[in-house]
């Protein structure tokens, strides 16, 4: 540090700083990339635009008693079964609502695959909820607000034709 | 070489990182911050959303103060020790609630640096040696920082936040590299 005047210390930290926030823009961009897939194919496979994706990981005991609110939660989500279609499709009867495998999730590898969350759209950007069993106990409360609106129609109708 | 304001530095350099990547972090995810409070049980759930916010002011003041370099001395280094203290209280108290609930093996990770960022693994560990450096920080004396030094220390303040954020954000979506140079995921 003694080596070098202030003014290039400051310089070559200021060009470290923009290298490094270009790389996490990068980053962020291809997450939101991925989430926008997420929600597309959610739609495509529940025939309405979910207002959040729940991803369930099947295999995870600690999971239980959340797991155990899935069917009281607002009909305007989709959930994502990270298990084969099979279990998808048996977990659409438990759950008495459309259910999808893992073919939706549009990652590869990384904790997103991985893990249990909820995934809310908020405009043009996401919000990952990974709180789950308490905020799936708040459902229908003043707060957060997702979860308190009523179902939509279009998520009734696909319901409906999914359980019939 | 003066060896006591290089260690004075290098423990506010991490302070300044600890606090701002974990402001940073419940920025990107308010509503896992509020579901965090409302777990410790200690206030109501009508104040738990105007506490967020001011539990978020506050790191960011934090941040700043540390990231400032030699400014409010004494002062941020005590309100730095009483916030970790007191997060490391509440996550112990959360920790063993959850055990007790679910068994022995509950999570060792708090998520309060957003869940999946290197920083919220062994978060008991993480505070007691947070608290080390806030008290060396405490002792250590240091001059104040030119105009240009202020900004370079600042800029790899920031700098390391994002690498982290970064590196979060590649762990999530599986963006890696691979030993045969593909990108995975």
């Amino acid at each position: 540090m003694d080596a070098l005047p202030d003014e290039a210390v400051a310089t070559l930290a200021g060009i470290i700083a923009a290298w490094v926030w270009l790389s996490y823009c990068r980053s962020a961009r291809m997450r939101n990339r991925m989430l926008g897939e997420l929600f597309a194919r959610a739609t495509a496979a529940a025939g309405f635009e979910p207002e959040a994706v729940l991803v369930v990981q099947p295999q995870r005991g600690g999971d239980a008693p959340f797991a155990a609110r899935i069917q009281e939660a607002p009909r305007s989500w989709h959930i994502v079964l990270a298990g084969p279609a099979w279990l998808a499709a048996l977990k659409c009867t438990a759950w008495r609502r459309p259910v999808s495998g893992i073919d939706v999730l549009p990652f590869g590898k990384g904790a997103l695959k991985d893990g249990t969350y909820l995934v809310i759209r908020r405009r043009r950007r996401f919000e990952l909820v990974h709180e789950l069993p308490l905020y799936m106990e708040r459902l229908g409360s003043a707060w957060p607000e997702v979860g308190a609106a009523s179902p939509s129609a279009a998520a009734d109708a696909a319901s409906d034709r999914l359980l019939q | 070489m003066n060896w006591e304001y290089e260690a004075a530095w290098l423990c506010d350099y991490a302070l300044a990182v600890v606090f701002a990547a974990s402001a940073w972090g419940k920025a990107q995810a308010m509503t896992d911050m509020r579901m965090e409070m409302k777990a410790y049980g200690l206030i109501s759930a009508t104040l738990v959303p105007a506490t967020a916010w001011m539990a978020l002011a506050l790191e960011w003041a934090l941040a700043a103060a540390f990231a400032a370099g030699g400014t409010l001395e004494g002062i941020k280094e005590l309100a730095a020790i009483v916030v970790l203290l007191g997060l490391t209280g509440l996550s112990w108290r959360r920790q063993r609630a959850e055990n007790e609930k679910i068994g022995a093996g509950g999570s060792a990770d708090c998520g309060c640096f957003g869940a999946n960022h290197p920083l919220s693994r062994r978060p008991l560990l993480r505070n007691a040696i947070f608290v080390a450096i806030a008290a060396a920080d405490w002792i250590a004396e240091r001059p104040a920082p030119s105009g240009a030094g202020f900004a370079a220390f600042a800029l790899a303040v920031a700098s390391t936040v994002w690498l982290l954020e970064a590196y979060k954000l590649q762990k999530e979506t599986g963006e890696r590299r691979g030993k045969n140079g593909r990108v995975a995921g």
